[in-house]
């Protein structure tokens, strides 16, 4: 009996050891993700502003450093458009299409509300 | 309860609200139908708490109740009773039921009915009327488009706008977009914008039969389709639609006229030999001549298409399986494919009907 009861109490060591690790895991889960869309919003920031600059100081140039950073960005597998930003993404995407067409062609009004 | 119903429209029934039945849901008596007696009818009841399905009958009411019974059981009965009257009688205490037909019985044990979640038919102002057949169109023409993602709810439904008599409805996966627009009689004090889920749209058209109208009413989070002795109530998509106008392509530098079967064959011929992974097939456009090619480890395929070209000759490359469900979409013996560049999403609607397109991301290749 004793013996058992000593099996019982290392089990249930072993099980609080288990769930002390299991809430740091967790507590490490929720850092990285934090982390995460800290950076993500960095990111956007940085794009944001390296946009405002483009088009403030080359207005003209199509093919503006900022344009060829989210190109490269969007071309790396991430969205580029303000739906998922930072994302991962696992094929094309209308929205980031026509955020970077945006870029290209800025002047864009809708067929569909033309029709309205 | 106790109650004598036809079996062909206890089958009939059955089937129809086994659609809203949750075979993966945590609450066991979700995998249930309720059956409930009232007054000269029985009414059938499911629900995966997303969506939920009512059908009623006339049936001869002998002792009003309601009882609980798992739907796969039931149904696999109900499906291979004789054809004649049958007998229901739920047993209070344990839920059980017997289901008597000719000499013969079987008795299947069910859940409480009262624990069944409850089932309240919303009822608003905003109301208005479809034909099932505008319904078939949109679920064949648009919702194909939808998602069917987990992760983002907004993409597996379909954006209903009905302003000024006029219903634009859209869907969109992010990879590929399709809008249609309708006017509505009398709905031009109705202003509403809703996402309703795909799987409802599909469920839907599925459960009511051919040339009956649909009437529909919004409320706040949810919607409401009753025809005849059925309806169906759903959840509405919380969120907000991304704006789908900034996507549609304002020029063309490209317009191509051709044949809906043509392409699609060609299509689907030419990804018989490519990658399962990336059924990507090429198109070069040139002298009216539309070039469907594939060249892959396994084989080559070139295929002519003949067709009116009007601007540029150009070169793009297109996912084959979603190009094919637009071209399926389509419902047109031909089509107008126009395209701009490689950003660009190519614009294919019917050539008769201005009020349907379908957009499709060309494939990009790098270094644009």
């Amino acid at each position: 009996m004793q013996g058992l009861f000593k099996h019982i109490k290392e089990m249930e060591a072993k099980l609080h050891s288990l769930m002390a690790e299991m809430q740091e895991l967790k507590h490490e889960i929720r850092e990285v993700d934090e982390e995460n869309s800290r950076l993500r919003n960095e990111l956007a920031a940085f794009y944001r502003a390296d946009l405002v600059n483009g088009t403030v100081t080359e207005a003209e140039d199509k093919s503006s450093a900022a344009f060829s950073n989210l190109l490269e960005l969007y071309d790396q597998n991430f969205h580029i458009c303000n739906l998922y930003f930072g994302r991962r993404r696992a094929g094309e995407c209308l929205f980031c299409m026509a955020f970077l067409r945006k870029e290209t062609e800025p002047s864009t009004s809708i067929k569909v509300e033309e029709k309205n | 309860m106790r109650v004598v119903a036809a079996k062909e429209q206890l089958l009939n029934a059955v089937q129809i609200v086994q659609r809203a039945v949750s075979v993966r849901n945590p609450l066991p008596i979700l995998s249930g139908i309720r059956f409930e007696a009232v007054e000269n009818k029985i009414f059938l009841t499911a629900t995966d708490l997303d969506m939920g399905i009512r059908c009623s009958f006339a049936a001869e009411v002998i002792e009003p109740g309601a009882a609980v019974l798992p739907a796969k059981y039931v149904s696999e009965l109900v499906r291979r009773l004789p054809d004649v009257p049958v007998l229901l009688s739920a047993e209070p205490i344990n839920g059980s039921v017997t289901i008597q037909y000719g000499q013969s019985e079987t008795s299947i044990n069910g859940y409480p009915a009262e624990e069944f979640p409850d089932f309240p038919i919303p009822s608003g102002d905003l109301t208005f009327d479809l034909p099932v057949e505008v319904l078939k169109g949109i679920v064949k023409q648009v919702v194909f488009a939808a998602a069917n993602n987990e992760n983002r709810p907004v993409f597996n439904g379909v954006l209903f706008e009905l302003h000024d008599g006029s219903l634009q409805v859209i869907a969109t996966d992010t990879y590929r977009l399709a809008w249609r627009r309708l006017p509505l009689e009398n709905c031009e004090k109705i202003d509403i914008n809703i996402i309703i889920p795909g799987k409802t749209l599909i469920e839907l058209v599925k459960i009511i039969e051919p040339e009956k109208i649909v009437n529909i009413t919004v409320t706040e989070n949810q919607i409401l389709f009753r025809a005849d002795d059925t309806c169906l109530i759903s959840r509405l998509i919380d969120g907000q639609f991304p704006n789908y106008k900034q996507v549609i392509p304002q020029t063309h530098l490209t317009k191509v006229r051709l044949k809906t079967k043509e392409l699609a064959e060609a299509t689907e011929r030419a990804s018989l030999l490519t990658k399962d992974g990336s059924p990507i097939v090429k198109m070069s456009l040139e002298q009216n001549t539309l070039i469907v090619s594939v060249n892959t480890e396994v084989g080559r395929v070139h295929e002519e298409i003949p067709v009116f070209q009007e601007g540029e000759p150009f070169e793009v490359a297109f996912n084959a399986r979603y190009l094919g469900d637009v071209l399926k979409a389509m419902g047109s013996e031909e089509i107008i494919m126009e395209l701009t560049g490689p950003l660009s999403p190519g614009v294919l609607r019917p050539v008769d009907d201005q009020e349907y397109l379908s957009l499709l991301l060309p494939v990009r290749l790098r270094g644009v």
